[in-house]
């Protein structure tokens, strides 16, 4: 009985730390549509700063409040000049608050040195009670009342004050707010200051439960996303609901089944999700309103050459003359990659494997992400698992023959993007993402924590391939090997993509209610999007596992999600050699920055400020500009055959006459 | 014309590429109810959004009281006094009868102001349903209550998009009549299609087509004139 | 005698508290054109969208050639025969004229999953693309963006493609909304030789459309369906010019007696 009474205490103090950090969280998704994932960031680097001003002054109390006043500070900041540029594009919203936890997480450890805050306790907090058999420290009491606080008075702001009504307005429809003289930007900054504040007033009371540390910023994060979409966007009543199922779930689950404990909050998660999309207590998202920015963002312009341009029916010199044309770009690429590989030290020739894996990964993410305009932000999970089968079928079965393992990966990856596509497709948009995410999340739990089969975070080992055939298995046969089957695989995903399912694809992205009228059955052709998708992240996970020798759980971890989006982003989506170059941009960044002096563990900060300006100053990323580059070269390359072309057309017009 | 409340002059707005209204050109005058007619797709609501800074003109002017008001953010141009009863509504359906009437809520100082008690005076039907949520009202009440949500806003213009739209005759009737009674106290301009309800209670008429205004008149001409009718409203 | 294809029964919609159908019955025969028209706010794009299945009906029934279609899907809707087209031009903005209605003849067939087979190379497609462009005027412009195209072509383009896969029934909401008076006669020349045999459910506020194509015309009011019948019968009823001119109270009295 005491046992059970100080596991509910736990639970329930546990469910209000939740609460207070979805609570800001709920409110910025449900009314400017804003999925703030720089939040627990905020909530972290508060923390530290509480602890500074506690050591300045001696204060905890002036120090809660410190800390409240750095996260409005910080959601300031970042309302006024970041995200109000972006209120139209959610998957850039994402992107960009990204990039900020991986600053903000940066320079905390700049600051501190990594190490954890080390959140003080005051005396009065220090104490404990006896409950028959059991004592339970009193903070845990404080947080509950802290939480019930808050809870009330931001239920009181939202129902009962004029400010609450707006923000409810709002959500209802912000442009009807606005004729009524409501200043929607006043609304909207209010709201995010108010969530960052509570944020980084919580800091410093949730962190004596769980002290903070610099991977806080990714790690409440996932708590405070699932109690968000578990309790419903926009509303606080549902956010605590969450909270609290979210923080008894992981308590007596601990207790009572310590083996399932770290899954069973995804469990809740689909569980709610497959019954009741929109949580607990929220609203319908628009579901049309998701079908926005991404879209549009690589659509077609005018272009200053076109094939179409050279005439009718060209004759065979001209067509072969195109033929040249259209493959020189993928020729010089595949020449520069091959005498690179001859070419250069063994230490470069490894990022350049790297660069190739990650081609093909942002390739893969392309078909989800670029031609069907869903926003996967769990690709991490085929990739990891390509490389988890890869390790498995290793240390398990003393699997290594490469063809055997290559079928195991596209069948093993089959399968996940089936059920995982299964579950996600009935959501659309923002939700989407984040369970995408999840998903992720929960592989990335299982591949720490099951170790019998995944050795936890020592990872697996993997001895070299077997071919079959001899091959010299050292870093340049690898480069070549990797060079081939990223070769491969990057011209079976150009044809498919570029087939009639590759167009209905794009018709999808472009306008699906058009295409179910017409006759498609969207749903199918988007579930097969997803498994393809899959199969060629898992073929690169594959390659990685082979190349590095090792899978670790950090594969499934939500920044190896994030980053194949980034390349995605910085390429250019639905064009395949868009993300590649992405790839290797950031890649090249990643391996060569911290060559740099005094660069060393700074790798973090760049790739952050990388993320903040593709979103803020590449739009439709690299892939337009370099599209009208090759349109120009086009113009100057047929000169000639554009001007017969053209005077034949204005012949037959005067012959129409 | 000092007695000029609102003047569009040679407006051109356009959704995304689609133009749509081409070089309209409006007066409306203080204290009176002017209607604005034509068929469907005319451009009707894209002036209405234009004038209230939803769907700003690409170019040309709209004065408001000597102040120019193209250009300005929705919520300025609300508070320069003009009130809005968009098309289909637009109630918060989050909001309860009350909160929806009180959200935009100002210039109640003003000796003869739209206050909550007056407005509820206006429309007995709002103060019964004061607690309920918008969403479970009935399609006239809801009209009601957009009108009432804009007076609340002590506008000089009200700017009404539409108020017959799905409605049953007995209520477009009551609509009208609400109208009516607003004469005397603020200047209206209203889209509508219901002819008679228009003629009914406008001072004046102007007739919307392809985006421009063709034809303006008093009420009473348009009706002596089926031909101009038939020609622009296909009535 | 011609047989009944559609029949709606007791279809009845509402969008949270508010009614917009209550208890709509009709039925279409095998090639008829039948108009819809009522004032703004009737429930006529609700109807047309409750039969298309973009928005399931609250309550009633919708048999097409048999079938109970009720809660199906457009897409299966599609293959049993009922195509459509939208009130606002709903294309694919790239990248062209000639694959907008390709992917609306592609649609038609029962497997998109054709991995390795471009749609571009199926001359099957094109050719019967570039036939229906060319009744449509716009084969000209077949390799255009559709963005690059005039509004009354892009409306043109929106009718072929609701005509493309055939179907035996094609709802089509105000197909001519928005077009300049002096293309409507041409529209309506290029919509009648499209169209061929097919049967029609059409709404419209144009009445030189509604009179030039319709066999019969029915009148929806206020969620409810007041009067049914022949061109010259409904030109002729005094409650259709009510409804019209806002009608007198005792119209809705009649309609929901």
């Amino acid at each position: 009985m005491g046992q059970f009474l100080s596991i509910l205490i736990l639970g329930v103090s546990s469910g209000f730390v939740y609460f207070l950090l979805a609570s800001g969280m709920t409110l910025t998704m449900g009314l400017l549509r804003v999925v703030n994932m720089s939040h627990g960031a905020i909530y972290m680097f508060s923390g530290y700063c509480g602890v500074w001003f506690y050591q300045l002054t001696g204060s905890w109390a002036l120090a809660v409040l410190f800390g409240g006043v750095v996260g409005g500070l910080l959601g300031l900041i970042l309302e006024t000049g970041f995200l109000r540029r972006l209120y139209k594009t959610p998957a850039n919203q994402v992107l960009l608050t990204i990039g900020i936890i991986n600053i903000l997480q940066n320079v905390t450890e700049w600051i501190w040195d990594g190490y954890g805050a080390g959140i003080p306790k005051p005396l009065f907090l220090q104490a404990t009670v006896a409950i028959g058999s059991v004592t339970i420290p009193v903070y845990r009491f404080f947080i509950i009342g802290f939480g019930i606080v808050i809870c009330a008075a931001i239920w009181l702001m939202q129902e009962k004050t004029k400010i609450g009504s707006m923000v409810r307005a709002g959500m209802d429809n912000g442009e009807i707010a606005s004729t009524l003289g409501i200043n929607n930007r006043m609304i909207f900054m209010f709201v995010f200051v108010l969530g960052s504040f509570v944020a980084g007033l919580s800091s410093m009371v949730g962190g004596m439960q769980d002290d903070i540390v610099t991977m806080t910023g990714w790690n409440i994060l996932l708590d405070s996303i699932i109690v968000v979409v578990v309790g419903g966007t926009g509303s606080i009543p549902g956010a605590l609901l969450g909270g609290l199922l979210i923080g008894l779930v992981q308590a007596f689950g601990n207790a009572y089944i310590p083996g399932l404990a770290s899954y069973l909050k995804y469990i809740v998660l689909i569980v709610v999700l497959v019954i009741r999309p929109e949580g607990f207590m929220g609203r319908k998202l628009d579901v049309n309103k998701a079908s926005d920015d991404y879209a549009n963002m690589t659509a077609a312009k005018a272009r200053s050459f076109s094939p179409l341009m050279l005439g009718k029916n060209p004759s065979a010199a001209v067509r072969a003359k195109l033929r040249v044309y259209n493959a020189v770009p993928y020729l010089f690429a595949l020449v520069v990659m091959v005498v690179l590989g001859l070419a250069v030290n063994n230490s470069t020739t490894r990022i350049l494997c790297q660069v190739l894996i990650y081609a093909l990964f942002a390739m893969s993410l392309d078909v989800v992400m670029g031609y069907t305009g869903n926003r996967s932000f769990g690709h991490a999970a085929y990739f990891g698992m390509g490389a988890y089968t890869v390790g498995i079928l290793y240390q398990h079965f003393g699997i290594n023959n490469f063809w055997l393992v290559l079928v195991a990966v596209i069948v093993v990856c089959a399968v996940l993007s089936a059920l995982i596509g299964y579950f996600t497709l009935r959501l659309s948009g923002t939700n989407f993402l984040l369970v995408t995410m999840a998903f992720g999340q929960l592989l990335s739990v299982i591949a720490s924590n099951w170790k019998t089969v995944t050795k936890g975070a020592d990872g697996l080992q993997v001895s070299n391939p077997n071919f079959g055939f001899e091959m010299k298995w050292n870093i340049t046969g690898k480069y070549f090997l990797v060079l081939i089957i990223v070769g491969l695989c990057a011209f079976l995903l150009y044809k498919v993509m570029h087939s009639s399912f590759g167009h209905t694809l794009e018709g999808i992205r472009g306008n699906e209610g058009r295409m179910r009228a017409l006759g498609y059955n969207t749903w199918q052709l988007k579930y097969t999007g997803i498994i393809i998708a899959g199969i060629f992240a898992g073929i690169a996970g594959l390659l990685y596992a082979y190349v590095y020798g090792i899978v670790n759980p950090e594969l499934f971890n939500i920044e190896s999600s994030a980053l194949p989006m980034l390349m995605v982003i910085l390429g250019g989506g639905a064009t395949l050699w868009g993300p590649a170059l992405g790839a290797a941009v950031i890649m090249l960044v990643k391996n060569y920055v911290p060559q740099i002096p005094h660069m060393q563990s700074r790798w973090p900060l760049v790739l952050g400020g990388l993320y903040v300006c593709c979103i803020l100053f590449l739009k439709g990323g690299l892939a337009p500009v370099l599209t009208r580059f090759w349109d120009w070269v086009g113009t100057k390359f047929f000169a000639k055959e554009l001007a017969s072309a053209k005077s034949a057309e204005t012949e037959l017009v005067e012959e129409g006459r | 014309m000092d007695n000029v409340l609102l003047s569009v002059d040679k407006i051109n707005t356009y959704y995304w590429t689609s133009h749509v209204l081409w070089d309209l050109s409006l007066e409306i005058p203080r204290g009176k109810i002017v209607a604005l007619l034509g068929r469907n797709g005319m451009g009707k609501t894209t002036l209405m959004r234009s004038i209230v800074g939803l769907t700003p003109p690409k170019d040309g002017t709209i004065t408001f009281k000597g102040t120019t008001i193209s250009g300005l953010e929705p919520h300025k141009i609300s508070h320069l006094g003009i009130g809005y009863v968009p098309q289909g509504r637009g109630i918060f359906p989050s909001l309860s009868v009350k909160e929806n009437l009180l959200i935009g809520a100002r210039g109640q100082e003003k000796p003869d102001a739209w206050t909550l008690d007056r407005v509820y005076e206006f429309f007995p039907i709002l103060k019964e349903r004061e607690g309920l949520y918008g969403n479970l009202l009935s399609g006239g009440e809801q009209q009601m209550l957009a009108v009432g949500r804009a007076l609340m806003t002590n506008p000089d213009l009200l700017i009404m998009d539409e108020p017959s739209e799905g409605l049953a005759p007995m209520v477009i009737k009551q609509i009208g009549d609400v109208i009516s009674a607003l004469k005397d106290k603020l200047t209206v301009f209203l889209a509508e299609q219901n002819f008679n309800m228009a003629i009914g209670c406008a001072d004046y008429v102007y007739i919307v087509s392809k985006g421009s205004i063709v034809h303006e008149c008093e009420p009473q001409a348009l009706v002596e004139d089926p031909e101009i009718k038939q020609k622009w409203l296909g009535v | 005698m011609s047989e009944v294809i559609l029949k709606a029964e007791k279809l009845e919609k509402a969008f949270g508290g508010l009614k917009i159908l209550h208890g709509v019955d009709f039925d279409l025969k095998e090639g008829e054109r039948l108009a819809l028209i009522g004032p703004n706010g009737a429930g006529k794009s609700t109807l047309l969208n409750t039969i298309g299945g973009q928005g399931p009906a609250t309550a009633g029934k919708i048999t097409f050639y048999g079938n109970d279609i009720t809660n199906l899907s457009p897409n299966k809707r599609l293959h049993l025969g009922l195509g459509r087209s939208f009130q606002v031009n709903n294309l694919f903005w790239q990248p062209s004229v000639l694959m907008n209605v390709m992917m609306a003849l592609y649609g038609g067939e029962t497997s998109h999953l054709h991995m390795f087979r471009r749609l571009e190379k199926r001359a099957d497609l094109v050719d019967e693309a570039e036939r229906l462009l060319d009744i449509a005027g716009l084969l000209q412009y077949k390799d255009e963006p559709p963005t690059l195209l005039s509004y009354g072509e892009q409306r043109m383009l929106e009718m072929v493609m609701g005509f493309a896969a055939k179907p035996k029934l094609v709802l089509l909401d105000e197909p001519s909304a928005g077009l300049p008076t002096a293309e409507v006669d041409s529209f309506i020349k290029i919509l009648r030789r499209l169209a061929g045999n097919t049967a029609l459910l059409f709404c419209a506020h144009d009445m030189d459309l509604v009179f030039a194509l319709a066999d019969e015309i029915m009148v929806l009011y206020y969620g409810t369906i007041i009067s049914k019948g022949p061109p010259s019968e409904i030109a002729a009823d005094s409650k259709v010019q009510e409804v019209y001119l806002g009608g007198e109270d005792d119209t809705y009295d009649k309609a929901h007696s």
